[in-house]
C-alpha cells in the first residue's frame, strides 16, 4: 500500500477510537478509547471504564481484549495479525498487557505523561530484559507503537471531560477561568516513541520534517496529511 | 518504639535480616529532573515575590520542600541578584507567567528561563551539595533514607508479615494449577483479609494473573455491596488504598503496575522473578515499577530473604 493509502487507513481506524472515547463522556468516564483492527475489521473496542466497575485496571484495551477473547477461540493467533488504535498512550500496565499478547502494532493520539509505557514514563514496548540472555529464553516479541494521530483530538476530548467534572464539582474556587483550551497543545516529542526511520517508513520520507520539528501530524478530512514544510518553526503556543 | 540498629541493615535496606526493602542504591542515584520557570528578581522585590508565590502558586510548595526558593547570583557590576524558582514549565506557559509576574512586582521587564531542578533529594551531604551547585540550591536535613527506613520500620511488623506469608506459601505449596502462584490483599488498618486468589490463567484468559484476580474480586464484592446496601454516596473510589499486598512470586510490569493505579500502600513476596519480574533492581528490564511514577503514586516493596518458606520455582519466562 502506498503511504497516502496507508494513512487513510490509520486516520480513519483513529476516528473510530475517538468516537468510542467520547461515548465514554455519557457515563462520566475518562474518555480514553480504542479499537483492535484485524484483516481490516474492528474486533474488539472499548473505552475506560475505571469509576462504573471501581477497578482502576479497567482500561479501554482491557476492555477491548475482553471482548476479542469471548468472541474468538483462536484469539491468540488473531492478536498477533492485529493492530490496536487508541486515542492516548498506553500505560506500562497496558503496554505490558499488549506485549503479553504480541499485539502486531500500536496507533496513539496523545501522549501519557504520568503513566506511558510506549516512551513517555518506560518503554515496555520495546525492552528485553538483560537477565534473558543468563536464562536462555527468548522474552515476547515487540511492537512498534506509532505516537500523534490525532492528537490534539484526543486531548480536547479529556479536557472536555475535566471541564464537565469540574463544573459538577461544588467548588468554585477552581471553576474561575475555566474555559476548553482549544489553541495551546503539550508537543509531542517524537524521538521518545520511535526514531526518526520508522516515523518516515510509516509516514513518508517527505514529512521527516515533521519528526524534526515535533509538529503536529495535521490531517484533512480525506485523512491525508496536510502540513506545509514552512510549518515547521511557525511560533505555535505550546505549554512546555 | 525504640529501634534496635541491629535490626536493621542500613547498607543493604534489610529489616532482621530477612525482609529486603527494594529501592535503588545509593550509588544509583541520580537526579530526577524537571524544567523549572525561573525568574530574576532584585533583593527589594523579595517580598512581593513571595507574596506572588503564595497567591498564585502556593500547590507548589509541597514538590518544592526540598528546595530553596531563592538563588543569590552576582551581575556584572557585582550587584545581588535573586533567582526565584515560580513552577514546572509544563503548569503554565510563558506568556500567561509573563503577564502574572509583570502585574505582581508591578515591572515591564521580566526576564524569565527555564532551567532543570532536581525533584528528589540526594542521600548525603556532599551529593547534596554537589547537586545544589549543579542545578539548584537544595535544603540539607539529613540523610533522607535513614529517616525514610526509620518511618518505613516503624510501620513494619514482622509477626503480621510472617503470619501472611505462611498462609500463602501453604497454598502454594498445594497448588495444583499451572502456575502456583498465590496473592493476598489485607488492609493495615483492621488487620483483615480483603482476598486471596490463585493465579487462574487458562486458554480462554491468559491474563488471569493472581494480582489481577484480586483486584478484580475486591472491585466486584465492593460492587455487590454497594447495590445492597443502597448506598449512593460517592465514598473513595481507590478501594484499595494502602493496602498490605502479600504474593508468592515477584509481579509482572502489568501487575505491578496493576498494583499502582490501585494505590496500594506496600507489597511484598517471596520468590524473584528474574527475567519478567518488574520490582527488583536487578530484575528484568530494572523498572522498579513501585517507584516509577513518583509524581503521582508510589508503594514499598520487601522481598522476604529467609528460608524459613518453601519455594516453589517458576519457568523464568512466564510472566507472573
Amino acid at each position: 500500500m502506498a503511504h497516502n493509502d496507508q494513512l487513510k487507513v490509520h486516520y480513519k481506524w483513529m476516528r473510530e477510537a475517538l468516537n468510542v472515547a467520547e461515548s465514554a463522556l455519557d457515563v462520566r468516564e475518562v474518555p480514553v478509547g480504542c479499537v483492535y483492527v484485524y484483516q481490516g475489521k474492528v474486533i474488539g473496542r472499548g473505552f475506560n471504564r475505571t469509576n462504573i466497575t471501581l477497578n482502576g485496571t479497567r482500561h479501554s484495551e482491557f476492555e477491548g481484549y475482553d471482548e476479542i477473547r469471548e468472541k474468538y477461540k483462536n484469539f491468540r493467533e488473531i492478536l498477533k495479525e492485529t493492530d490496536l488504535y487508541v486515542t492516548v498512550e498506553p500505560c506500562i500496565m497496558c503496554a505490558s498487557l499488549l506485549r503479553q499478547l504480541e499485539i502486531r502494532r500500536v496507533f496513539f493520539g496523545c501522549a501519557n505523561i504520568r503513566f506511558g509505557g510506549n516512551g513517555s514514563v518506560l518503554q515496555v514496548h520495546k525492552d528485553l530484559s538483560p537477565n534473558a540472555h543468563d536464562f536462555n529464553v527468548k522474552m515476547e516479541r515487540t511492537y512498534p507503537s506509532y505516537p500523534g494521530i490525532l492528537c490534539q483530538e484526543a486531548i480536547i476530548l479529556l479536557r472536555k471531560f475535566y471541564l464537565l467534572e469540574n463544573e459538577k464539582s461544588p467548588s468554585t474556587i477552581v471553576k474561575k477561568q475555566r474555559h476548553l483550551e482549544m489553541e495551546s497543545f503539550p508537543k509531542l516529542d517524537y524521538d521518545k516513541y520511535l526514531n526518526r526511520d520508522e516515523f518516515t517508513d510509516m509516514f513518508g520520507k517527505k514529512y521527516g520534517y515533521i519528526y524534526d520539528g515535533n509538529d503536529f501530524i495535521e490531517f484533512s478530512d480525506q485523512g491525508d496529511i496536510v502540513n506545509l514544510q514552512q510549518d515547521t518553526g511557525r511560533k505555535r503556543q505550546r505549554i512546555n | 518504639m525504640t529501634i534496635k540498629s541491629a535490626d536493621i541493615d542500613y547498607d543493604k535496606y534489610i529489616f532482621y535480616n530477612e525482609f529486603q526493602r527494594i529501592q535503588p542504591s545509593q550509588s544509583m542515584v541520580r537526579p530526577d529532573l524537571e524544567m523549572y520557570w525561573v525568574t530574576s528578581i532584585e533583593p527589594s522585590q523579595s517580598s512581593l515575590i513571595i507574596k506572588l508565590i503564595k497567591q498564585k502558586f502556593q500547590y507548589t510548595t509541597g514538590q518544592t520542600k526540598h528546595l530553596k526558593r531563592f538563588k543569590k547570583k552576582l551581575d556584572v557590576e557585582k550587584h545581588v541578584i535573586l533567582d526565584v524558582a515560580i513552577c514546572p514549565t509544563s503548569d503554565i506557559d510563558e506568556d500567561k507567567l509573563r503577564e502574572i509576574l509583570k502585574e505582581g512586582l508591578n515591572v515591564q521587564n521580566i526576564s524569565l528561563l527555564k532551567t532543570e531542578i532536581p525533584t528528589n533529594k540526594p542521600f548525603d551531604r556532599e551529593l547534596n551539595m554537589e547537586w545544589s551547585k549543579r542545578y539548584w540550591p537544595l535544603v540539607w536535613k539529613g540523610n533522607p533514607m535513614v529517616q525514610e527506613l526509620h518511618e518505613s520500620f516503624k510501620l513494619f511488623s514482622r509477626d503480621t508479615t510472617m503470619k501472611y506469608l505462611e498462609e500463602i506459601s501453604d497454598i502454594s505449596e498445594k497448588s495444583t494449577k499451572d502456575v502456583p502462584v498465590v496473592t493476598m490483599f489485607v488492609d493495615p488498618r483492621t488487620d483483615t483479609v480483603k482476598s486471596i486468589q490463585e493465579d487462574e490463567r487458562c486458554d480462554e484468559d491468559p491474563m488471569k494473573h493472581s494480582i489481577m484476580c484480586c483486584i478484580d474480586d475486591i472491585a466486584k464484592k465492593e460492587l455487590k455491596r454497594r447495590q445492597l446496601v443502597k448506598d449512593d454516596k460517592e465514598i473513595n473510589s481507590y478501594l484499595c488504598l494502602n493496602y498490605d499486598v502479600y504474593t508468592t512470586h515477584e509481579p509482572c510490569t502489568m501487575c505491578a503496575m496493576a498494583l499502582l493505579h490501585s494505590r496500594i500502600g506496600r507489597l511484598i513476596y517471596i520468590e524473584e522473578s528474574p527475567v519478567t519480574g518488574a520490582i527488583g533492581e536487578k530484575s528484568g528490564c530494572r523498572y522498579m515499577i513501585h517507584i516509577s511514577c513518583t509524581l503521582n503514586w508510589k508503594y514499598e516493596c520487601f522481598r522476604y530473604m529467609g528460608n524459613a518458606l518453601p519455594k516453589r520455582r517458576i519457568d523464568p519466562l512466564v510472566q507472573i
